[in-house]
């Protein structure tokens, strides 16, 4: 499908506020869009043109190299470059992703990444081949996981696809995703173009809930600037 | 007492495990082994395992024992808490209980099928000649197997086999189309039309009393015929004695839909039967495609149940053996399939996530070419070099030795993947050898069928390493197979170009090869020199006279892979593929056509006969068409069949499918995504949506069909035979 993302996406507005997502530890889910995690490719552009290794959990085997390839070409760097950093694992299962979840805090280390992009989550949990329970007992371990990401430094943008149909455990699955995440966009589709419309922030008094990252925003990237900057969560009590 | 039987079915009740067995007398028995303590075994802290034994064993009648078992990934021995749970039918509870308890503890073999595991266990499988002790109250004392599931010579035990069948097309009788019932057992074939349901139900009770089939055999069984039959003898009151085990009522599973790799598949519903095996023809991969000799085949060799083994993939087969051989080596079976890839740079996915090598084709008309095949290349590369899941990037560390993408294969365990196909490869191997050698046409067929199954299971067990729900499945041994696959076909190009034939085509594990007055002798010796480079076997598949490289339907100036059609030197048998002759949602009419214009040109040796032949082939067309003008066609050569890709009411466009899947929907036909229709196309450019195409069962007298559009799709199938001899004389344009 052709997306109304101006090429390349990540030199507009977009960079900007894709640079402000990933600039600070977070979970930051990103949904809405029934290709939500194929425009996660856009994500990656400014931790890599900074320089940055991301880690790429690819729970919706969606991960294609070659837009990487193009990106860099738009950006007159050498495509190695670009694919070298990014570190990629695809899970196939559920239970596969809760593993690479736990797995990810040792492999940041290891690779000396700070960014992480899920794709495919908490989508491969809502498999109608495996019992609801056993879906739900997975997500919750992982989801215990993720939340202490933020702690260890990281930054994690997951993206989650629109199904056609939202099954009952899907709409669990992502209302607990989105309760846990420090921050949630919508991708969606307008007449225009693309935009992003905020689902739920931490700083709701600042007004910022429900604001709409249109496609007229693009135009003034100062505009995306002003979304406040969300503090680290704080740890738990005890902790 | 002992009986020399063998055994047709089991499944587990409270008593036990129970065995339905056939004696060479002709003796059915029902009996019960109670000796069977099926195991799972639960990994993870010691000591946190070991503060649950005690809640376990008050909770439900275990056997507890700390045991050594093998980890799959590592190699590596350790201890584990097996649970031998005394009551089969617990099982499951058992297990999930455990997991609620304690749900950081890994459990393994937990989730095998209880048939399977009493099967591995014991060694038996389904039509294996036992040797039994059983006393009185028909209890098994003690079991001995005196068959070998690896024999390519068997006894089958005498099964009477009753079919049931619908008089008439074969289409699903879901959608509206209905007959008479057949019922035949051998040679004796009855119709039961009667009115009244109570007196069919009757009729069939009597057939079922008095021949008491082992197997029923039916078209359409599984969604339609049983279940419409056991809910009219409920609400009637008429017993139908479809079970032979009286404690049993037929077990019915619902039809789903589901999405794989993009595509949605329809698994329609089914029904199975207790003490007696009930096998849908319409409803069973193994069964379409190799009888039921095939069928038995694989249930011996998988030992998974026959109804079972008819109605699953054979994916699910060549599972069955890997469990098999994980339990006899002491290998732990992961419950949940948790491994993940090894994390990868992006330039390393670029290397390695890379299907089979293809050549494109040389277009046009080629004469005397040599077509040599890899035989079994896949399962072949799996055995030869040692590829499992377990091997590759073993914790060993084993050197790299994976051609290209540079991963390692373990030097010390032989994977169970390996394995598990070296013998497929071999017992296939010999079948073949058998087929070639038979002097009888049942037998010759018997050991195609019984070949073609084990065909299937190999066939699969590559696809399973990368298949998300396969057991033993890791995307880097399905890379590294594919990594061999390519240079395996380098290296045959190589050897063929150095030999001095020109490379026509190559894809995966095959190759064309042409070289200018070549003999059938020089080819072979091309497949022997090419199978010493690669170390895999080769085969020479045979010389064609000539075969033609087709383009892209869109565009006649690209190549595309595997579109091409040629007759075989010496047997005249043609071969082709990418046409409508080997497409399933082609009309009858236009894959006729195709039919008889290649048995024209199957008598053709040169671009020069061929082209004489030409002239010919458009008399053919010109009859067909003239067929269709005069309105002679019947409705079953127009029918075309597709796959819905969606419930009716989601499709946005009017699109043939969708009109004739709506008109059923509107008639009461329940319709799910990726289940096939039939349909005629009546006015493919009507304005009026509903009067474009009509579903096979609502034709009546005053349907039509649309002359001009069928008139196209003849026309279009004809292309690809005078694409290359455009300006033949006798052809118009």
């Amino acid at each position: 499908m052709s997306l109304p993302v101006p090429a390349p996406a990540f030199t507009g507005p977009a960079r900007c506020l894709l640079g402000t997502l990933s600039s600070r530890p977070g979970l930051f889910v990103l949904s809405g869009h029934p290709e939500s995690s194929r425009l996660s490719h856009y994500f990656l552009a400014a931790p890599l043109l900074r320089g940055e290794v991301v880690l790429f959990l690819d729970a919706a085997n969606c991960f294609n190299p070659y837009r990487l390839v193009v990106f860099a070409e738009q950006c007159r760097r050498p495509p190695a470059q670009f694919l070298g950093r990014v570190r990629i694992s695809r899970a196939f299962t559920c239970f596969q992703l809760a593993e690479l979840i736990e797995r990810t805090p040792a492999a940041a280390r290891r690779f000396r990444a700070r960014r992480v992009v899920v794709a495919g989550m908490p989508d491969i949990f809502d498999d109608e081949e495996l019992p609801a329970a056993e879906a739900k007992a997975a997500f919750t371990r992982s989801l215990d996981e993720l939340r202490r990401w933020p702690e260890q430094g990281l930054t994690a943008l997951i993206f989650s696809d629109a199904p056609p149909r939202l099954s009952p455990l899907g709409t669990w699955l992502r209302g607990e995703l989105e309760r846990q995440a420090t921050e949630a966009y919508r991708l969606e589709e307008s007449p225009a173009g693309l935009c992003l419309r905020e689902a739920k922030t931490r700083e709701v008094e600042h007004g910022t809930h429900g604001r709409d990252f249109s496609p007229a925003d693009r135009a003034d990237p100062g505009a995306l600037r002003q979304v406040p900057a969300r503090p680290a969560p704080r740890r738990p009590a005890g902790a | 007492m002992r009986v020399e039987t063998w055994l047709l079915d089991l499944y587990p009740s409270p008593e036990g495990m129970v065995l339905w067995t056939i004696e060479a007398a002709g003796r059915r028995r029902r009996l019960v082994d109670t000796d069977f303590t099926p195991c799972f075994y639960v990994g993870g802290p010691l000591d946190k395992i070991a503060q649950l034994t005690p809640r376990l064993a008050a909770e439900f009648p275990v056997r507890l024992d700390w045991v050594e078992r093998q980890d799959l990934w590592s190699g590596v021995w350790q201890t584990v808490l097996e649970v031998g749970v005394r009551r089969p039918v617990q099982f499951a509870a058992v297990a999930r209980w455990v997991h609620r308890q304690a749900p950081r503890a890994e459990l393994f073999n937990c989730d095998i099928s209880l048939p399977a595991l009493y099967a591995y266990e014991k060694g038996v499988f389904p039509l294996a000649r036992c040797a039994l002790e059983v006393d009185e109250a028909d209890r098994v004392r003690a079991l001995r197997v005196e068959d070998d599931p690896w024999a390519t010579q068997y006894e089958l035990p005498p099964l009477t086999v009753m079919e049931w069948r619908l008089e008439g097309e074969s289409i699903t009788p879901q959608h509206g189309h209905r007959g008479g019932l057949e019922v035949c057992v051998e040679d004796r074939v009855e119709v039961l039309t009667e009115d009244d349901p109570r007196e069919l139900l009757a009729a069939l009770a009597r057939r079922l009393r008095q021949d008491d089939p082992d197997i029923l055999l039916t078209d359409w069984g599984d969604s339609f015929l049983l279940p419409r039959l056991l809910q009219a003898a409920e609400r009637l009151d008429c017993p139908l004695p479809l079970n032979r085990d009286p404690a049993c009522a037929a077990h019915h599973k619902r039809a789903r839909s589901y999405f794989s790799y993009g595509r949605i598949v329809f698994k329609d519903s089914s029904t199975t039967l207790f003490g007696r095996l009930h096998i849908d023809r319409k409803n069973s991969f193994a069964v379409g495609e190799t009888n039921l000799e095939g069928l038995f085949e694989l249930s011996r060799l998988t030992k998974l149940p026959l109804q079972y083994m008819a109605r699953t993939s054979t994916g699910t087969g060549i599972t069955s053996m890997q469990l098999d051989l994980a339990c006899r080596q002491h290998i732990l079976i992961p419950w949940q399939k948790r491994e993940p890839e090894e994390f990868k740079t992006a330039r390393q996915l670029l290397l390695t996530d890379r299907g089979g090598l293809v050549f494109k084709p040389i277009l046009g008309f080629h004469e005397n070419v040599g077509e040599l095949d890899f035989a079994s290349m896949f399962p072949s590369i799996m055995a030869r070099f040692n590829v499992s899941p377990e091997t590759v990037n073993c914790r060993c560390g084993c050197p790299a030795r994976v051609p290209e993408i540079g991963y390692g294969i373990c030097r010390r365990r032989r994977g169970l993947v390996p394995q598990t196909v070296a013998p497929i490869i071999e017992k296939r191997a010999r079948y073949k050898q058998l087929m070639h050698e038979a002097r009888e046409e049942s037998e010759r067929r018997r050991y195609d069928d019984r070949q073609n199954a084990l065909k299937w299971l190999l066939v699969t067990c590559f696809g399973y390493l990368g298949y998300k729900n396969a057991r033993f499945g890791r995307i880097e041994a399905h890379e590294a197979i594919n990594a061999f696959g390519r240079e395996k076909l380098l290296v045959a190009k190589e050897v063929s170009e150095r030999a001095g034939f020109r490379l026509l085509h190559a894809i995966v594990d095959s190759l064309w090869v042409e070289k200018p007055g070549a003999t059938r002798q020089d080819y072979e010796e091309l497949a022997r020199a090419i199978e010493a480079a690669t170390d895999l076997p080769v085969a020479l598949e045979g010389v064609y006279k000539y075969i033609v490289f087709l383009p892209s339907r869109q565009n006649a100036a690209v190549s595309v892979p595997n579109r091409y059609f040629g007759v075989f030197a010496g047997s005249n048998r043609i071969k082709v593929r990418g046409l409508e002759v080997r497409r399933h949602d082609a009309p009858p009419l236009v894959a006729r056509m195709q039919e008889e214009v290649l048995r024209l040109f199957a008598e053709a040796h040169d671009a020069n006969s061929y082209r004489q032949k030409l002239a010919e082939a458009a008399e053919v067309l010109a009859r067909f068409e003239e067929r269709l003008r005069a309105g002679k066609v019947s409705w079953e050569e127009l029918i075309i069949r597709k796959r819905l890709t969606q419930a009716p009411g989601d499709y946005q466009k009017a699109s043939l499918v969708a009109v004739a899947a709506q008109a059923l929907e509107a008639c009461g036909v329940q319709l799910r995504p990726g289940e096939a229709i039939e349909y005629v196309i009546t006015q493919a450019d009507a304005a009026l949506p509903t009067e474009r195409a009509r579903p096979f069962t609502l034709l009546n007298g005053f349907s039509s069909y649309d002359r001009e559009k069928y008139l196209e799709l003849l026309r279009q199938a004809f292309e690809p035979f005078r694409l290359y001899f455009a300006h033949s004389p006798g052809l118009s344009s």
